[in-house]
């Protein structure tokens, strides 16, 4: 089971700056990101920041019609810009929204032919972001709860998280319910203090573009990489075993208009596979 | 990326779940419906109808405890018949899968798969030889079987 989660970089029209130019070339960024999530063939992909644009433009992909289920019929189910997309049929989906904040999770429960049993329970979430202690409260909170609605719905059942968690692996955020639930795939196969920044301004313009206005505190503009997106799993009697995870879209594919490296996104995208023993 | 007026709010607000207490003016009526839903809150149920709290005033009751507690509370029905549901979880939304005949994205429902899967397994040697033909396997298995069946 090939999992992929990306956040593809929303650049809402009323955040521009006054001559209103798209600094993030979403017109041309969006189809090569289709190109690149056709060519993934993961089988569960979990996208943050999708925009009703992307969205309705991604339901036109003939990749996407002909293999993947999806989770909003309706772009209303959108907001904040959770949108999963799954090889394996979706027997329901949930969106709740979060407390604090206008942020929400994305449940679904996927059904996963010849495993026992035979359901995954799916997460997706762009948590609050923002380096201040207030925000980390938020994202401990939103963590809580979304782990809260896992079970309510599935005590039991075996759980995936895959999103922009927005957790601030520079400044060593513990979140413990987070770390004493789920298997953090990437630190299963990489040190603790590895990398992994799936988000650096250092090396990716398009997010040093975004971190230049990610806060309207002018103290927290800081050029910060973080691991912000995150692929967990909570498996039960060891059903699913990790088998390997990669960052991916962290070369850039050309250049701008404007001569700037063309990125994807200002995150980059993480992959992890799994084997059943089913 | 900006907060919103709700973030700015709730920026001196503990992020844990406080526990809700009884207002010392609680009328009978409020009480029967805080311990009901106090009782939901800590069980393993997901929904709580209250059709014995139907009139306007306990329904509001109703509503407001609902929000102490953090649940969904939605009410339904027409006139007498019209009473509150309480959930910890959101109702479920629909998914989608693109039905080719009519070149739409169409409400999904899923028809009894493990009813499907006797027919066809997945786990057919092909998949294992061909790991390509698995995703034909579940193309043909959930989005074309159903229409030939039909």
């Amino acid at each position: 089971m090939k999992c992929l989660t990306f956040n593809v970089l929303y650049d809402p029209p009323d955040k521009r700056a006054a001559d209103q130019i798209d600094y993030t070339f979403t017109s041309i960024r969006t189809p090569l990101i289709f190109e690149f999530l056709s060519k993934s063939d993961a089988d569960i992909i979990t996208l943050n920041e999708v925009s009703r644009e992307f969205f309705e433009s991604i339901k036109q992909q003939t990749w996407l019609q002909n293999c993947y289920f999806i989770t909003s019929m309706d772009s209303e189910f959108l907001s904040p810009g959770n949108l999963i997309l799954s090889k394996f049929p979706i027997k329901t989906s949930f969106v709740h929204q979060l407390k604090l904040s206008h942020k929400a999770v994305n449940i679904a429960e996927l059904y996963i032919p010849g495993t026992e049993p035979s359901s995954i329970w799916l997460a997706t979430a762009h948590l609050k972001a923002g380096p201040v202690a207030t925000f980390a409260r938020m994202r401990y909170a939103q963590t809580k709860e979304m782990i809260e609605q896992l079970r309510y719905l599935a005590p039991e059942g075996q759980w995936l998280v895959m999103g922009d968690l927005n957790i601030r692996s520079f400044e060593k955020e513990e979140i413990p319910h987070l770390n004493s639930t789920f298997l953090d795939v990437w630190t299963h196969f990489n040190s603790n203090d590895s990398d992994g920044f799936t988000y650096d301004p250092w090396n990716n313009t398009l997010a040093e573009f975004a971190s230049s206005r990610i806060s309207s505190l002018e103290s927290t503009r800081v050029k910060m990489a973080n691991r912000y997106d995150r692929i967990l799993i909570r498996s039960k009697n060891a059903l699913w075993k990790p088998t390997g995870i990669s960052i991916l879209a962290k070369e850039p594919l050309g250049e701008f208009p404007n001569k700037t490296p063309l990125y994807l996104s200002d995150h980059f995208a993480l992959e992890a596979e799994f084997s059943s023993s089913a | 990326m900006d907060q919103t007026a709700d973030e700015r709010r709730s920026e001196n607000d503990a992020t844990e779940r406080v526990t809700p207490t009884i207002p010392p003016d609680a009328s009978e009526r409020y009480l029967a419906i805080f311990n009901a839903i106090k009782e939901f809150s800590e069980s393993d149920l997901i929904e709580l109808p209250l059709p014995q709290f139907s009139n306007t005033r306990a329904r509001t009751i109703a509503h407001e405890v609902a929000d102490l507690f953090g649940l969904y509370h939605r009410s339904d029905g027409r006139g007498k018949d019209r009473f509150v549901t309480i959930r910890k979880t959101v109702p479920p939304t629909t998914s989608g899968r693109y039905n080719p005949e009519t070149q739409t994205w169409e409400e999904c429902t899923i028809l009894e798969p493990e009813k499907l899967m006797i027919l066809f397994k997945i786990n057919n040697p092909l998949v294992s030889i061909f790991p390509a033909s698995k995703t034909i396997l579940m193309n043909l298995l959930f989005l074309r079987l159903p229409q030939i069946i039909k």
